[in-house]
């Protein structure tokens, strides 16, 4: 069952996939196809991910998404074929690997700003997500993702692996180190840190 | 737990709460008031759930390349297994290689010694045992070498004994003459030995040119020998060695 606003605003034509919408059934027979070497079956994994690698690495390494998303595939491919688990299991480790990317990334390149973001003036935003998504057809994809770049680094993090990265609230947990209990208070917080801006600047997707 | 009544604040945050937790879920948040004030943060959400864009997916070919390096490639499900013995190669270096191909020609040549009855006593014994390879000095009496003197080359050999006893220079190794030797039981029997074989009798150096032979070879060879189709020699004087037939079936 889908959400209203997914009527309202987001069904996905025909033929399109849709982020959260993930390979489901198919999906342990998908991976063992691509640890067997089928490129169609690893095709089909990476479209069904990339796309939501890139969003969540644009707002937690905003420079380097791209290197980063390419850096994490590498990982994967050299660990796909010792990789055991569902589809959540997955998912959590594309996100964990990426988020270990990034981070290296980030310290590498000292590119990462440790200020909370909503602290800076408007002015001083980091342009680069308009850089990075030049090319993005969706203009709402677009705003969403600057617009969760505002929010505290822990906040934005936790409610795009939520609902890009498509894990629970454990998952994240685990995958950050933190308790569940911090997990869900940093994402309800961010949300309403979110209805709060939307409020303030009156954007609109 | 006491069954406290909520104040409504709680009763507020606790709707919100539920309505966050289903947007985040992507689930359909219930119908209230905190759910329709969370409308443009569901719509914010959702837009970060649309579907791919172009340039989302544009990696992909790199992805390909380094999958089918990596993994294997498409029809070709095996490639990937071979792969990994490969690597395990070279990661085992080539020094294991080197070592190993070392170590097959030494034991080559050493096997090739063997045969040849050119190791040391005891190697060429074990040779012997494992490999089936001559017995070291028992060799010669396991593995006929040469013109045999029992055979139809008697004459022969003890014409060319006696020709070089008359030059004065017996070629005591030669193969020929020491099979000639053993037949006659010794050194000091050849000429006894050959006297007794059918042609010699009047050989010029021969010290017992007697024709008729009643030398100690008794019964061997024969006075009539033409070849015996039994090809095993079998020197009446000293008669096969129990290690002879021993060795003989341990080697074959």
């Amino acid at each position: 069952m889908r959400p209203y606003f997914w009527r309202i605003c987001c069904a996905p034509a025909a033929g399109v996939s849709i982020l959260g919408a993930v390979i489901g059934e198919d999906f342990a027979a998908v991976l063992t196809a691509a640890q067997r070497g089928g490129e169609a079956a690893f095709s089909r994994l990476w479209t069904d991910a990339n796309p939501a690698l890139l969003r969540y690495l644009r707002v937690i390494a905003p420079e380097a998404a791209d290197d980063v998303a390419a850096d994490t595939w590498v990982q994967v491919v050299r660990g796909l074929r010792r990789f055991r688990g569902g589809e959540a299991a997955w998912r959590a480790w594309l996100f964990t690997i990426a988020r270990r990317r990034a981070i290296d990334a980030s310290r590498r390149r000292l590119r990462r700003r440790e200020e909370p973001l909503q602290d800076v003036p408007m002015a001083l935003l980091p342009t680069t997500a308009d850089a990075a998504d030049q090319a993005m057809e969706h203009l709402g994809t677009r705003s969403a993702i600057r617009l969760l770049a505002r929010l505290p680094p822990l906040q934005a993090e936790v409610i795009l692996l939520r609902v890009v990265g498509g894990m629970d609230t454990d998952a994240v947990a685990r995958m950050l180190g933190r308790s569940p209990a911090a997990v869900r208070v940093a994402a309800h917080r961010g949300l309403r840190r979110l209805a709060q801006i939307l409020a303030e600047t009156g954007v609109t997707l | 737990m006491p069954n406290f009544p909520w104040p409504a604040r709680s009763d507020v945050s606790s709707n919100e709460d539920t309505a966050l937790a289903a947007l985040l879920a992507g689930t359909e948040p219930p119908a209230g008031a905190a759910a329709a004030g969370l409308r443009p943060v569901a719509d914010v959400l959702a837009a970060l759930r649309a579907g791919p864009a172009s340039d989302e997916l544009a990696g992909l070919a790199a992805a390909q390349a380094e999958f089918r390096q990596r993994v294997g490639a498409p029809g070709r499900p095996k490639r990937a297994s071979r792969r990994r013995p490969a690597r395990l190669t070279s990661r085992l270096g080539v020094r294991a290689a080197a070592a190993a191909a070392v170590a097959a020609i030494g034991l080559g040549g050493v096997a090739a010694a063997a045969y040849a009855g050119a190791l040391p006593a005891s190697w060429q014994q074990f040779a012997h045992r494992t490999i089936g390879a001559p017995a070291g000095h028992r060799a010669d009496h396991d593995t006929p070498v040469g013109p045999r003197p029992a055979g139809p080359a008697a004459h022969g050999l003890c014409t060319s004994y006696q020709h070089a006893v008359a030059h004065g220079n017996p070629k005591e190794k030669a193969v020929a003459l020491r099979n000639l030797v053993k037949a006659a039981g010794g050194p000091g029997n050849v000429s006894a030995w050959c006297a007794a074989v059918p042609g010699n009798a009047h050989s010029p150096s021969g010290p017992h040119p007697s024709p008729h032979r009643t030398g100690p070879p008794a019964g061997h060879p024969s006075p009539h020998h033409t070849g015996p189709p039994h090809g095993h020699p079998s020197p009446p004087p000293t008669g096969p060695p129990a290690q002879h037939s021993n060795g003989r079936r341990m080697g074959s």
